[in-house]
């Protein structure tokens, strides 16, 4: 190993340990900071940055916990998990499977993951919504065997609790336990959430895996025949909302 | 856009390294879109992004470059290359980078000397470099391969710097001098990091721009700094100082002008603060004409 990269790796793990006594030998003296401190502002520097970083992706997880707590967590998430790609934006995404792993409390998990998944969604690629035109070749015949291609920038979200009540909330307070399901779609530069049936959900998700719409409906209405009636009811009205809410990009 | 490079007015249209001069520009930060879209103010003749903030964004963000893109000319200043690593080049990096300046017909693209991890782990902070014969070797090696990958000679900037190494035995302006000449690449100098390091090393701030060659000097960068009696931080969240504006004039009275900007990327005020701290800029400049 070279000196230079001998010196560099010392040097990011004095900051990634928080832990400067084996690089000051290598720091020259100061007349007013010593090595450490100079060490500590680089090291100090790293974690107010990322945490930042993470704050900037979780306001209302921060707003529900406080500064303190949230520092905690994030603290102790960097530690664990050191960044390694070049985009910062794409830091806290690890963060809300962090904090389901050790809040033992459910709600916090939940509204940290509706967060995560609105930042992800954020940052999804772009395509075309497709229109209702595109849709109208769509027969009574045809409609088993089509497949519908989710737009790219969306995702399907399950939770326990209406964390995303919380989120709207402008004196927010935490909710009763309440299964919800989301569909979380970005229109430009805004992700919506649309909270969906149970059944929907299953919809969506098996569409999203690729099913065309027939083998999507048998499958739930084999595992779950209870729904069968709620289909058949409101299937017609769920496809106007999904198409007229452009959740859909390409179909075949 | 050629209306807006003749409001610079002081400049002539291409450098000795063929960079074109481009007048007096503002970072481009979210705060400010909308106003920017909005007033496409004329007295911005150009805007420098963060290239990380878009290299993986969605495509509405490269829509939006494209508009402000038909206005003014977009240069590209990024944090993320970590030119002095020992770790491989980030090949994939690179790419996107490259992609993002041939789309945008970027006037040219910088980073920072200086290295951002180690074993592919990313500090997402500006890591100082220890000035030795070593780290020259590597660093220009590195800089010949990222110009032959992105095509285009980049820009270097001279960092803000809070520790200095034992093993360092090269004065960090004779290393940028060095570097920038075997590497031929240009110098993005930061008037702000030149007297934030040289108040934390106790060094000359005017003898570090007296060393350097003004056909180097590409673009100059001001910005604020917190200054905590025994060292400063590198900040960008407030007015640029009068030292360093005093320093900008020495560097403009020495060196000729350069394309200049405006940095301010914490409690980022409104618009107009920041169109008015670049009429500072534009007014020296002026006033360093009028003189001569």
């Amino acid at each position: 190993m070279s000196a230079l990269t001998s010196l560099l790796e010392r040097f990011h793990s004095a900051i990634l340990d928080n832990e400067s006594a084996p690089l000051l030998p290598d720091i020259r003296p100061h007349p007013h900071l010593t090595p450490a401190q100079q060490m500590a502002i680089y090291s100090d520097g790293y974690r107010t940055r990322l945490t930042q970083a993470i704050r900037s992706d979780y306001p209302a997880l921060l707003a529900l916990i406080g500064d303190e707590a949230f520092a905690a967590l994030a603290l102790k998430y960097i530690e664990k998990n050191p960044p390694h790609g070049f985009n910062l934006d794409r830091y806290p995404h690890g963060f809300s499977a962090f904090v389901r792993e050790y809040s033992d409390d459910a709600f916090v998990a939940d509204l940290a993951a509706l967060e995560d998944t609105i930042a992800q969604v954020f940052m999804l690629p772009d395509s075309a919504a497709l229109t209702p035109a595109a849709l109208s070749g769509i027969t009574p015949e045809s409609f088993g065997d089509t497949v519908l291609k989710l737009r790219a920038a969306s995702q399907l979200l399950a939770l326990d609790y209406p964390a995303d009540l919380y989120r709207e909330n402008p004196t927010p307070q935490k909710q009763p336990a309440e299964k919800i399901y989301l569909f979380l779609i970005r229109h430009d530069n805004e992700v919506k959430r649309h909270r969906i049936a149970f059944a929907e959900f299953l919809i969506l998700s098996a569409l999203q895996r690729g099913m065309n719409v027939g083998t999507a409906l048998e499958s739930i209405a084999e595992k779950y025949p209870q729904l069968v009636p709620e289909i058949a009811q409101h299937m017609q009205a769920w496809f106007g909302s999904w198409t007229h809410n452009g959740f859909f990009e390409e179909l075949s | 856009m050629e209306a807006r490079q003749a409001i610079g007015g002081l400049f002539s249209h291409m450098n000795t390294l063929g960079f074109p001069t481009l007048g007096f520009g503002l970072g481009l930060r979210a705060p400010h879109y909308d106003a920017i879209l909005d007033e496409r103010p004329g007295t911005v003749d150009w805007f420098e992004i963060i290239s990380e903030n878009f290299l993986e964004a969605h495509g509405g963000y490269w829509d939006f470059l494209a508009d402000l893109r038909a206005d003014y000319p977009i240069v590209m200043h990024g944090v993320s290359m970590s030119i002095g690593s020992t770790d491989p080049l980030n090949v994939d990096y690179l790419k996107k980078l490259k992609a993002l300046a041939d789309f945008l017909q970027a006037p040219w693209v910088s980073d920072h000397l200086c290295w951002t991890g180690t074993q592919g782990k990313n500090a997402h902070d500006l890591l100082p470099v220890p000035y030795t014969e070593e780290s020259l070797a590597h660093i220009v090696e590195r800089i010949k391969r990222v110009q032959d990958a992105l095509g285009r000679r980049i820009l270097l900037e001279n960092p803000s710097t809070y520790l200095e190494f034992t093993d360092s035995s090269i004065p960090e302006w004779e290393f940028l001098v060095r570097m920038a000449e075997s590497a031929d690449c240009g110098l993005l100098l930061d008037v702000n990091n030149v007297y934030v390091s040289a108040f934390n090393h106790h060094y000359d701030a005017k003898k570090y721009i007296d060393a350097l060659p003004s056909d180097r000097i590409v673009q100059i960068h001001l910005a604020g700094h917190k200054n905590y009696g025994t060292h400063i931080i590198d900040t960008h969240d407030s007015h640029v100082i009068d030292e360093v504006w005093k320093l900008y004039a020495y560097t403009l009275e020495t060196k000729g002008l350069a394309s200049t900007m405006i940095e301010w990327d914490d409690h980022i005020p409104e618009f107009p603060v920041l169109l008015a701290e670049l009429d500072k800029a534009r007014d020296i400049a002026h006033a360093k004409r009028d003189a001569a």
